[in-house]
């Protein structure tokens, strides 16, 4: 038989077991709680004394009625100065669509150039509209307009502010 | 597909023109001003516009639009160039929208400025958002009134009988 050593418990035994509740340390105490929430009001009363004063005093209107008007008017004052220069945009706008035709007539001449049937503008001789007088100018769809281009320039155009 | 050699584009030269390269709240700073100053060109070609649909019968009066909108510019940049910028900065950095109420002040300076260099007031509030009237010299475009064969019909001296059983009117059905 080996000799066996026992297991003991240190000189001195074990420490005692903690069983009772120990609570944290108390970084808020109550009165803070109370103090705070009587600060917060307080700043929030004097912000809105302060706009209650702004809107007295500096504000440009303060019955509902006459707010109404008063920003309707300034809407109207802002769609006007878009409305002067429409012209200007459309002018610029038409010019740069019949150019953009022109360079898609051209674009489909070069890429069907190995077709030997095909013409350009119609399907195989086919017109798109058949009883329109000749000087009619076609209705261009939108996917025609981009058909030649990235996919993702017709999604601009039909989706301005996408990235909003 | 839909743009055969059949249909007549104009050519370049009429396209490539000179083009009003400024930016939106310059445009939106004298505006009203511009608008005011080409009134004539900018109410002709809205109507030509409006009536031809079609943007290849409008290329002169267009033309003349962008001129007299350059010439304007070109005015005001000699004469009108401090205000006018600042209040396009002004309208720039001040909203997102470009409102004109928080620039009242450069407001009224380029409109002091504008009025008494190149002697155009700002039009009065409603001006454009309301009817304008314009007398043009440009005749009125006839509609395309489309022609179909005639149609087969009967005779105009055919037999009418009366119906064999009578009206087959039966109450609501």
């Amino acid at each position: 038989m080996a000799s066996v050593k026992q297991d003991m418990p240190p000189a001195g035994g074990y420490a005692p077991i903690i069983y009772q509740r120990v609570p944290h340390k108390r970084v808020i105490q109550n009165w803070m709680l109370v103090a705070g929430l009587i600060g917060t009001t307080a700043y929030g009363f004097y912000l809105v004394k302060k706009n209650q004063r702004f809107v007295k005093y500096a504000s440009a209107c303060i019955q509902l009625m006459h707010c109404l008007v008063f920003h309707s008017k300034l809407k109207v004052e802002k769609f006007e100065s878009l409305v002067a220069v429409e012209p200007f945009l459309y002018a610029e706008k038409d010019r740069g669509f019949l150019k953009e035709l022109k360079a898609l007539r051209e674009y489909e001449r070069d890429l069907m150039k190995d077709h030997p049937y095909w013409e350009v503008g119609t399907l195989y001789g086919d017109h798109v509209y058949r009883s329109l007088p000749k000087d009619h100018f076609p209705i261009i769809t939108i996917s025609e307009y981009y058909s030649h281009r990235p996919f993702f320039d017709q999604w601009e155009y039909t989706w301005p502010d996408h990235w909003l | 597909m839909a743009i055969p050699d059949s249909l007549e584009i104009p050519p370049d030269e009429e396209l490539n023109v000179q083009e009003i390269n400024v930016s939106s709240p310059v445009l939106r700073a004298v505006g009203p001003q511009m608008g005011k100053a080409c009134d004539k060109e900018c109410k002709e070609y809205m109507l030509c516009r409006e009536e031809e649909r079609d943007p290849r019968k409008c290329l002169k009066e267009g033309r003349e639009v962008t001129s007299c909108g350059l010439e304007f510019l070109y005015k005001v940049k000699e004469h009108c160039k401090n205000e006018a910028e600042s209040f396009a900065r002004c309208l720039e950095w001040n909203s997102g929208d470009m409102k004109a109420y928080y620039c009242r002040k450069e407001q009224a300076l380029n409109d002091q400025c504008l009025a008494s260099k190149l002697g155009i007031e700002r039009p009065p509030l409603g001006y454009f958002t309301s009817i304008r009237i314009h007398n043009s010299t440009r005749p009125r475009p006839t509609p395309w009134i489309p022609k179909f064969p005639a149609t087969p019909s009967f005779p105009e001296d055919r037999p009418i009988e009366p119906a064999k059983h009578g009206s087959r009117y039966f109450g609501w059905w």
